[in-house]
């Protein structure tokens, strides 16, 4: 069923901030997109082609320029259907790991008992154990953005955005990641949208995979990505992977060059 | 073991240094004034100076005492002025316009003019000098702390708006916790202000404090117990200052991480 389907979108920054580069910045024109329930969907884009804008679009942070945005579950707001996770972590330094995790169920003010044990249930697979009440300051960046995932999680959402969530980790504890999110994922009937540059990450993680242009962004290409789940470590050696990868990059240097 | 040492060398750089600064410094003060021979009623020795502030030490204590009363309600109540009209100038664009020019003209009137005049309105109580003391120091708490309320994190900002956070929580959430340190570091500046605002105030007249002392002093041309106020009102000031950073420290305890007390409250 089509949980999310946006045509049309297009978003213009009048102002840049800067003033000497006032002009105004074409961050997406005319991107395509949809979402059924229960699909993860990966999207790859070269850096500053507006990934981040458009979840930030779908967060409901940005209104904008052009284009429409329908959603079967939205009764007036996306923000009651979407969790999202921004680039940067966004920890808040003066909340213990427990209070972080819990920030979102908090404040959208559903049952915080349940999210609460869900914490507990899930600090183990989250990598958290021993950590509940540190500070995240005392965290190392892949446990910081585990965290932040878990917050995500814990959002009674039934969208889930990730803007880069891997970014700052090293390939071993990337991939690590990757098997991770993959079997949390499975007990979840949600759906996700990831934001990112790694094609290896989309492919593993992903039901389908678009690609993006350079600025301004759009999609460019679209791909299904059908292997049996549980997806292993050595499906990164699968020819069918390896043929896929190598298509997904090629449109990535064909979607860039070709503004 | 290594860390006990670090940490020894550390509170020996802290507070020990200054201190043999200080005693080397007086024990010159000491010498010059010996060997010069200076007359006492021009500038005294420190032995003397100690030895008067010995001597005195009822009378010297209840006048600290007073100026000390004034100094802590007074930067008690800026405290709370200043974080209502950091509340009020960060939420409230107009009241920002329209105070902000008025509350920096306030902070160019000098004290001296502004203490008398606080007096007539006021009396020659402790009220008045009280008065002074919150005008002096609430404008830098209100200033800094307004800034930090205005000037949240934009990116915990659309975090909490992407979660639907009400601007109450937003406040309770983000803006408040992060404006804790910036309130601080306004405190600490008015805490230096605070006991010579005090000390001033008390240039208008009354019956108690240590500018009353010192004027007493003075025409009894008694420089040593001159010096013994001023000595006084130094270390009056180094303590405030110290309650204040200590109060900071215990506040943001998620800017003290690494230290082992932390980690042991974590039972880890
Ligand atoms: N608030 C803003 N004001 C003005 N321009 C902006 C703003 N945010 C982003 N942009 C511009 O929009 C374009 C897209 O930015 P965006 O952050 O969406 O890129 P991105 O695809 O997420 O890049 P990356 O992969 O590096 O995170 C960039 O050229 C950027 O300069
Ligand atoms: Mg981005």
């Amino acid at each position: 069923m089509r949980l999310l389907t946006v045509t049309g979108l297009a978003h213009r920054f009048e102002r840049s901030g800067v003033s000497s580069l006032s002009e105004p910045i074409q961050a997406i024109g005319n991107l395509d997109l949809h979402l059924e329930a229960g699909e993860f969907v990966s999207i790859v884009g070269p850096s500053g082609c507006g990934k981040s804008t458009l979840l930030k679009i779908l967060a409901e942070l940005i209104e904008p320029s052009e284009g429409h945005i329908s959603c079967s579950r939205a009764g007036g707001s996306l923000r009651e259907v979407v969790s999202y996770m921004p680039q940067t972590d966004s920890l808040l330094p003066w909340l213990r790991v427990r209070q972080n995790a819990l920030l979102g169920a908090r404040i959208a003010g559903v049952d915080v008992q349940n999210a609460e044990r869900e914490f507990d249930r899930l600090t183990d697979q989250f990598g958290l154990r021993g950590f509940e009440n540190a500070w995240p300051a005392q965290l190392s960046g892949g446990m910081r953005q585990r965290l932040a995932l878990m917050r995500t999680f814990l959002m009674p959402r039934e969208i889930m955005l990730f803007d880069e969530p891997f970014g700052s980790l090293d390939a071993i504890t990337r991939r690590e990641m990757h098997q991770w999110l993959q079997s949390v994922w499975t007990e979840t009937n949600r759906s996700g949208l990831l934001v990112t540059h790694d094609v290896e990450e989309a492919l593993f993680l992903s039901d389908r995979v678009y690609v993006m242009t350079g600025r301004p962004g759009r999609m460019h290409d679209e791909i299904d990505v059908n292997f049996v789940r549980p997806r292993t470590v050595q499906l990164s050696t699968d020819p069918e992977f390896v043929t896929m990868k190598s298509r997904l990059l090629e449109s990535l240097e064909v979607g860039m060059t070709s503004d | 073991m290594i860390l006990h040492s670090v940490k020894l060398r550390c509170s020996l750089h802290g507070v020990s240094l200054p201190l043999l600064v200080i005693a080397g410094l007086l024990l010159l003060w000491e010498i010059l004034v010996s060997i010069n021979d200076v007359p006492a009623g021009i500038l005294p020795p420190p032995s003397k100076i100690m030895q008067e502030s010995f001597f005195l030490r009822e009378q010297l204590m209840g006048h600290a005492l007073t100026t000390m009363t004034e100094a802590v309600v007074g930067l008690v109540l800026a405290a709370l002025l200043g974080t209502v009209v950091a509340g009020a100038l960060a939420s409230l664009a107009i009241l920002r316009k329209a105070l902000l020019p008025i509350l920096v003209i306030s902070q160019n009137i000098p004290m001296m003019i502004l203490a008398p005049l606080i007096v007539v309105w006021f009396g020659f109580g402790i009220e008045p000098k009280i008065a002074v003391v919150t005008l002096v120091c609430f404008f830098p708490i209100a200033v800094s702390s307004a800034d930090a309320l205005m000037n949240a994190d934009k990116d915990l900002l659309d975090l909490m708006k992407s979660m639907g956070a009400s601007r109450l929580q937003v406040l309770r959430y983000v803006r408040i916790p992060q404006a804790v340190p910036s309130f601080f570091s306004g405190l600490q500046i008015a805490a230096t202000y605070a006991v010579l605002g005090a000390v001033f105030a008390e240039f208008s007249g009354g019956t108690s404090g240590l500018w009353i002392f010192i004027g007493r002093s003075q025409r009894a041309y008694r420089t040593d117990q001159v010096f013994a106020a001023v000595f006084l009102i130094a270390i009056l000031s180094i303590v405030l200052f110290l309650l204040v950073r200590w109060m900071a420290h215990i506040s943001t305890p998620w800017n003290r991480v690494g230290s082992d007390a932390d980690l042991r409250e974590q039972g880890k």
